[in-house]
């Protein structure tokens, strides 16, 4: 099995020893010798969590808000992945990232949260927490979890939405009363939710149940879908709207980018809507109002998708690797052109298949595994 | 014409007292940065050193120069009560 990474790497979040503007094509990533075989990887605005398969834990990138928890005051930044030790002895089943906070799910269904809590999105009362947390213990039980840009959405095992942070734009979905929140609340007023997404300044559920998608938060761009005229955008959204978007198959993936989201449907159909001012739908066409359907070159089948800030990677069934969207920082991997208008072959050889795709920010990671190798 | 990648309230920046910098998130991983100093000045364009995007601080000039005045008088006031 083998790492590679590239896009930005202003504060050494591609993890390859080194830190510049960027990383421009795959590039291999070294790991700590205690880490064999990779479970996932979050990446957050300037850093990188990963999860080995034996449930430990490393984080490489910026370290400002101690998002790394790194036991080193000193350390603002680190180019390498490094084991977090403050979390040995737990065995993490899930992890996530938002702009300069973390979080984790150890297998006893506990959530631990670190980095940034200025805005409340640790859920961790300000009265008496730090700005800045190590990691700290909550009682939440995340089956699934999204993290934005200052707030962050858990799914319990109810298939409720519980949230905590900035609310400023609506992205709480707990009314227009309620702009903040150091404490994790219940979003009122929704079905059964089966996936989250959380963006910039807004969040998007899924429900598999009733085939409908929820939306709250910032809709400066139409990434909620909500009108108040047929020409105007609404331009917040401070309580959960249920949409009918015609799905009727299966979804599996929701994701979000700043201001744009994107749906993977079990028939391997990719919809996208929201700002399209760098191709981040994977089109040229200007954004309307209606879902844009994205396909592969020659009808190929998607295995996986991966989404950062303004960009996106999708891995094809035939082991191709394809991205779009804004590229200035080399973030799809495929040039240096500023902007990758459609989908559009990564350039990319290895003596193996591409297993496992992340993105986030402006950054990417590719797991490869050698062929004919089970491991 | 500058082409603003978002406009961000003043109050939706973090500021760092020591190095008098406003923050806010980029895209790229990195910070748009505006001096306290450039925005007493009138400047409302927020840069990140790190690529080309841009986004306008959107403040009130006025208003933020009186409360800059404030806080100013205050520190002042407290340097003489240590002296």
């Amino acid at each position: 099995m083998k790492l590679w990474a590239w896009g930005a790497n202003s504060h050494g979040q591609v993890g390859v020893g080194i830190i510049n503007e960027q990383v421009e094509k795959p590039t291999r990533v070294d790991l700590p010798e205690s880490c064999n075989n990779i479970k996932q990887i979050s990446c957050g605005g300037g850093h990188t969590l990963l999860l080995d398969n034996e449930g430990k834990l490393y984080s490489c990138g910026w370290n400002l808000n101690k998002q790394l928890a790194i036991d080193d005051e000193s350390l603002k930044e680190s180019a390498s992945f490094k084991r977090v030790w403050c979390l040995s002895g737990i065995t993490f089943t899930n992890i996530t990232t938002g702009w300069d906070f973390s979080g984790a799910v150890s297998n006893d269904n506990f959530l631990f949260v670190w980095g940034s809590n200025n805005n409340g999105q640790l859920g961790l009362p300000k009265a008496h927490f730090s700005e800045l947390q190590k990691p700290f213990r909550l009682q939440v039980n995340a089956c699934s979890m999204s993290m934005g840009l200052r707030h962050t959405a858990i799914i319990n095992s109810k298939g409720e939405v519980w949230v905590t942070g900035c609310g400023k734009h609506g992205q709480l979905g707990l009314g227009k009363e309620i702009l903040l929140s150091d404490r994790f609340q219940k979003v009122p007023n929704i079905g059964k939710i089966s996936h989250i997404a959380c963006g910039q300044n807004h969040t998007v559920a899924w429900s598999t149940k009733e085939n409908a998608l929820y939306v709250w938060g910032d809709n400066k761009h139409g990434q909620l879908l909500q009108r108040c005229s047929t020409k105007l955008w609404l331009r917040n959204v401070y309580e959960p709207q249920k949409i009918d978007i015609g799905i009727k198959k299966k979804v599996r993936k929701l994701l979000s980018g700043w201001t744009n989201i994107l749906i993977l449907l079990e028939n391997s159909t990719i919809l996208t809507w929201g700002r399209n001012n760098y191709s981040q739908l994977g089109t040229d066409e200007p954004f309307t109002g209606k879902l844009i359907t994205i396909n592969l070159p020659d009808n190929r089948e998607v295995k996986d998708v991966a989404m950062g800030s303004e960009h996106t990677i999708c891995l094809a069934e035939d082991n191709t690797l394809w991205a779009w969207g804004w590229n200035e920082h080399a973030n799809t991997g495929i040039s240096l052109d500023p902007i990758i208008h459609c989908p559009t072959l990564v350039p990319f050889e290895c003596d193996g298949n591409i297993i496992q795709i992340y993105a986030g920010g402006a950054h990417n990671f590719i797991v490869t595994q050698e062929k004919n190798n089970e491991e | 014409m500058t082409i603003f990648h978002d406009e961000i309230e003043i109050e939706d920046f973090d500021y760092d007292e020591e190095e008098e910098m406003y923050y806010y998130p980029c895209p790229c991983g990195d910070r748009f940065q505006i001096s306290k100093e450039e925005l007493m000045a009138g400047e409302e364009v927020a840069t990140c050193p790190s690529c080309s995007l841009v986004v306008k601080v959107i403040y009130d000039l006025e208003k933020f120069k009186a409360e800059a005045e404030e806080v100013h008088n205050e520190e002042a006031n407290k340097e003489v009560v240590k002296a």
